[in-house]
């Protein structure tokens, strides 16, 4: 049978190193915490179902990571409407205590959710996953160019939002 | 430097992951893979089932006299696109009469009827004339009777050409 064929317990592994990665940025790309572990969990449940055609069992977690990138994409899609309906639940914490980190992580996340989807994506992949320009392109099913100007377009709305320097990234310079 | 800075940021922003028990998605992988093969395999048997109908059609031209379930012995071979054609047509033709697939049917409580028997009433159109004319009230043959009795099963509420039912 193909379920005994599985490798269950290189699964179970899989689960183990990808979990935290898959739910924080899932968390980033949603902006809801119970809705990214479904689609953290549903993105491993569909890595599990595709495992006999992954090439290597290193490709497992990129199949992972893209599944989960697409399902948010389509997640944000589908309630975006009502997000826009819906008054903001988090209370405003700009000004807060800047040794506070929650107050640091609330108002990151709200400067996130004002980017589109496509920049917010291309943006933590390659710096919450710390992913090269080539892996986020190939995640996010475009070139390598795009990544780029998708993450320089996010960086300006977030310096223009406050939230990092004036100094310009690395990044920035060599395209400069 | 502002990449340091945005890294410091983003990992702050995701917070901590809670734990997660792998075995709890290994069984909803495992019950997913379970439920997508018991689909794949129903979706088998309807279109198995559903071939073994097709062929046992009383009327069809298929092989039907080749027994039960025989799908290679269904294939036919064409010339080409206008051979299929003339003969999809001639197949359906024979299977379709006015009322629909295999002579179609008129409702009647409990069901469909068939529409093969011969009417023994007449239709609504002359009863409404024979009302209209003020002549007494020609009650309708369900009404009176069991269903089916006095019409050989067929509605009474077919509007008209039910003698064109073959």
């Amino acid at each position: 049978m193909w379920g005994e064929r599985r490798d269950d317990e290189a699964f179970k592994r899989l689960v183990d190193q990808t979990w935290p990665q898959l739910v924080r940025t899932a968390r980033l790309l949603t902006g809801d915490d119970a809705a990214a572990e479904d689609l953290a969990q549903n993105a491993l449940v569909k890595t599990y179902e595709h495992w006999g055609s992954l090439r290597a069992p290193e490709a497992a977690s990129a199949y992972a990571r893209t599944t989960l990138v697409r399902d948010c994409v389509r997640w944000r899609t589908r309630n975006r409407r009502e997000e826009r309906r819906a008054p903001d639940a988090l209370p405003e914490r700009l000004g807060a205590d800047p040794y506070d980190s929650t107050g640091d992580a609330l108002r990151v996340r709200r400067a996130l959710r004002t980017l589109p989807d496509e920049q917010r994506a291309a943006l933590v992949l390659r710096y919450l996953l710390d992913l090269s320009e080539e892996e986020t392109a190939a995640t996010l099913g475009v070139a390598r160019g795009t990544v780029k100007s998708r993450c320089s377009r996010a960086i300006s709305t977030l310096r223009a939002q406050g939230l990092l320097d004036d100094e310009p990234t690395a990044f920035e310079r060599s395209t400069a | 430097m502002t990449e340091e800075q945005l890294r410091r940021l983003l990992d702050g922003a995701a917070g901590e992951a809670p734990m997660a028990d792998p075995d709890d998605v290994l069984r909803i992988g495992r019950a997913k893979v379970k439920r997508r093969r018991l689909t794949a395999a129903a979706t088998a048997v309807v279109l198995i089932a559903g071939g073994a109908t097709a062929i046992a059609l009383p009327g069809s031209k298929g092989p039907a006299t080749h027994g039960p379930i025989r799908l290679a012995g269904a294939l036919t071979s064409y010339t080409d696109c206008a051979h299929l054609l003339a003969d999809l047509q001639q197949r359906s033709a024979a299977d379709v009469g006015p009322y629909g697939f295999n002579t179609g049917g008129g409702f009647v409580h409990g069901g469909l009827a068939p529409t093969a028997a011969p009417l023994a009433g007449p239709a609504y159109g002359a009863q409404k004339q024979l009302r209209a004319a003020g002549d007494a009230p020609v009650a309708a043959p369900a009404a009176s009777a069991p269903a089916g009795a006095a019409t050989g099963g067929v509605a009474t509420t077919t509007t008209s050409g039910a003698s064109g039912a073959s």
